[in-house]
């Protein structure tokens, strides 16, 4: 089981966004770090299958290849996006049967999957009033729920970690560290400290282009300072 | 298509979740309740007699539908036309101060006066209708023979296809549907239907903006709510999810149609009754050539509606599509709305017919007077039939540009 990405360039007005990456993902935890701007938003769109890349391809692999604009490949695909977005007034239990549809789910299964979920994000208190009246954590860890729903293989994490608590930010680490031993995470984030202790692999990107591409263990030293190192005063 | 249910359940979910779409609903209700009402319980005046005497309008509507009610099946021939008009003079007799004889107005304030009291006077109004351009139209009101009033019907029919600059082939056409109603015309009291047909056409426009209300949102929305990336990222957030949304903003759309439409003629039934449904058209539509009953015609008109009901929405809907913005959807339907107010002359020709069926003029009385005619392979199709195919048409022709829209739609906005 593996996603490639050859050669995918993304380019707005002359502008290379992302800029000719090429690499081989395994399951595991990745984490792709990167300053605002670095291109990771539109790279995780173009894994995601909802952004057309200008040049490439991205695909993933597992006896059969599935290319990211396929309806298979969004089956076993899983996304949180940066600024996660919902509908106000539907519950919490409302919008993950949405999503559960949305993904496929056959009905029975969807309905013990969303319990399932609420219960693991912490949710199944609140499971029936309204969205608008959630905090931001609260309306985050409705997001990582809808975000594995399906049992992905491939999930994408979009700034996952924002709004949550410290104590909220340790319970998505280890679950995403659970999530990383039989799919594929690819978790973005300018925190370093979210990815410092359960990622497997690193991505650096800066002006669309990785700068690092490396196992954690083979960093050496602290995460954060080599991240410093790596991209100086951005 | 796994879920498709859920997923249509939902999108019209989210469409009725809105709240300006229940103001402007309740608005529209009120409204329609506030115009029947003003029908029988008019709050400022009652009907005043030359005889003194006086009636409130809920009295004046009693009188009137327990009276015509009971003329309702005769046939209006010479018998009874002969019945009428003795029944008039004879009523008349002896009152002075109408002054019957001493002027076309006297006459005119006498008959109305008689037919009023006889409950006579929806057949009066019917009759009048075809003598309005003469003279003294009462004198021929009062003296024609039934057949003389139905000549007088197909010349004033003749009158509207000279104006509406039909050619000899279009003119035979009707003239055939003409020779093929029925007469002498058997009355009915129908007196709310005619009041409903006046109402359509506000009606309609009314039911087209809250349709635009409802739906100006269905795809834009999601952007607005950053729904839209994670939605395009499923299974089934491409295709499934664009047909789920056109089917419930297409269901939205018949729905508040049919409430609009159907809470009117509801109150209509309710006051007016329904026994008129089973007369003929002409007795609501003047000089129409269509053999059909009032029943029959609403019947199309209901139908009519409902096939510009899914037309205007799923315009509404690939506007949202490719405009990605609500406010836009709204200002460019409200503008098409408006332009579709003025019409083109008769003068301009074919121009003229095009326009003349435009979604937005559709009402029952406009369509059945537009007599111009369209000439395919040898025949000649009304502007029912042309304007019928073309709104299916140009239905079916939306929706797989919608779904290829929706299908190329990418994420490119960051937030």
């Amino acid at each position: 089981m593996e996603l490639v990405l050859e050669g995918v360039t993304k380019e707005y007005s002359g502008k290379k966004a992302v800029n000719g990456i090429s690499t081989t993902i395994k399951p595991g935890v990745v984490g792709l770090l990167g300053a605002n701007g670095a291109g990771k938003t539109t790279l995780m769109r173009m894994i995601c299958g909802i952004l057309k890349p200008t040049d490439g391809k991205v695909f993933f692999q597992e006896g059969e290849k599935l290319e990211a604009s396929e309806e298979m490949y969004r089956d076993i695909l899983g996304y949180l996006p940066q600024d996660f977005g919902y509908y106000p007034n539907f519950t919490g239990k409302d919008f993950l049967t949405y999503m559960a549809a949305l993904k496929g789910i056959e009905r029975k299964r969807a309905k013990r999957k969303c319990q399932e979920l609420l219960k693991m994000v912490n949710l199944e208190a609140v499971a029936n009033k309204k969205i608008k009246t959630y905090s931001g954590g609260m309306k985050q860890r409705l997001g990582i729920a809808q975000a594995v729903l399906n049992d992905p293989k491939i999930i994408i994490l979009d700034e996952p970690t924002a709004g949550l608590d410290p104590k909220e930010r340790v319970r998505f680490r280890n679950l995403i560290a659970e999530l990383g031993k039989d799919s594929i995470v690819i978790l973005s984030t300018h925190i370093v400290s979210d990815v410092e202790s359960i990622a497997d692999r690193i991505l650096m990107m800066q002006n669309g282009q990785f700068i690092f591409d490396g196992k954690t263990a083979e960093i050496g030293k602290d995460l954060e300072a080599f991240y410093l190192e790596e991209f100086g005063d951005e | 298509m796994n879920n498709f249910s859920i997923l249509y359940r939902i999108e019209i979910k989210k469409i009725l979740s809105k709240k300006s779409v229940w103001i402007m609903l309740v608005l529209g209700m009120v409204l329609i309740i506030v115009s029947e009402l003003s029908n029988i319980l008019p709050l400022n005046q009652n009907y005043t007699y030359p005889d003194g005497s006086s009636m409130t309008p809920a009295q004046f509507y009693h009188k009137e539908r327990k009276t015509c009610e009971e003329l309702s099946g005769k046939r209006l021939d010479d018998a009874f036309l002969k019945k009428m008009r003795e029944d008039i003079r004879n009523f008349l007799k002896g009152k002075e101060y109408i002054h019957y004889r001493d002027s076309d107005a006297g006459k005119y304030q006498g008959v109305w006066y008689a037919a009023e009291k006889l409950g006579y006077e929806n057949i009066i109004s019917l009759l009048y209708n075809q003598y309005g351009e003469e003279k003294f139209p009462i004198d021929c009101l009062m003296e024609d023979s039934a057949k003389q009033y139905y000549r007088r019907m197909r010349e004033n029919l003749e009158t509207e296809f000279a104006q509406s600059g039909l050619t000899e082939k279009e003119s035979e056409y009707w003239r055939q549907k003409a020779d093929q109603l029925k007469k002498p015309i058997t009355y009915e009291y129908a007196h709310g239907i005619q009041t409903f047909l006046q109402m359509d056409s506000p009606l309609i426009w009314f039911a087209f903006l809250l349709i635009v209300v409802s739906l100006a949102g269905v795809f834009s929305e999601e952007t607005v709510h950053r729904t839209d990336a994670m939605i395009l990222s499923t299974k089934n957030g491409r295709e499934p999810v664009c047909a789920a949304k056109l089917l419930a903003g297409a269901t939205v759309a018949v729905v508040e149609m049919g409430i609009v439409l159907g809470g009117n003629f509801g109150a209509v039934l309710l006051t007016f009754g329904s026994k008129g449904l089973r007369g003929a058209l002409m007795l609501v539509v003047q000089n129409t050539p269509w053999d059909i009953t009032i029943g029959q015609a609403l019947k199309l008109s209901f139908g009519f509606s409902m096939i510009l009901a899914i037309l205007f929405a799923l315009v509404t809907m690939f506007l949202s599509q490719r405009l990605n913005n609500s406010l836009s959807v709204m200002a460019v339907q409200v503008g098409v709305l408006l332009v579709g107010i003025f019409s083109i002359p008769a003068s301009y020709g074919i121009l003229s017919q095009i326009w003349s069926l435009r979604p937005t003029a559709f009402s029952l009385r406009s369509f059945l007077a537009e007599y111009r005619l369209v000439e395919l392979g040898g025949r000649l199709f009304n502007a029912f039939q042309v304007a019928g195919v073309l709104y299916v048409a140009g239905s079916l022709l939306i929706v797989p540009i919608v779904f290829l829209g929706y299908k190329k739609m990418q994420i490119e906005k960051n937030f």
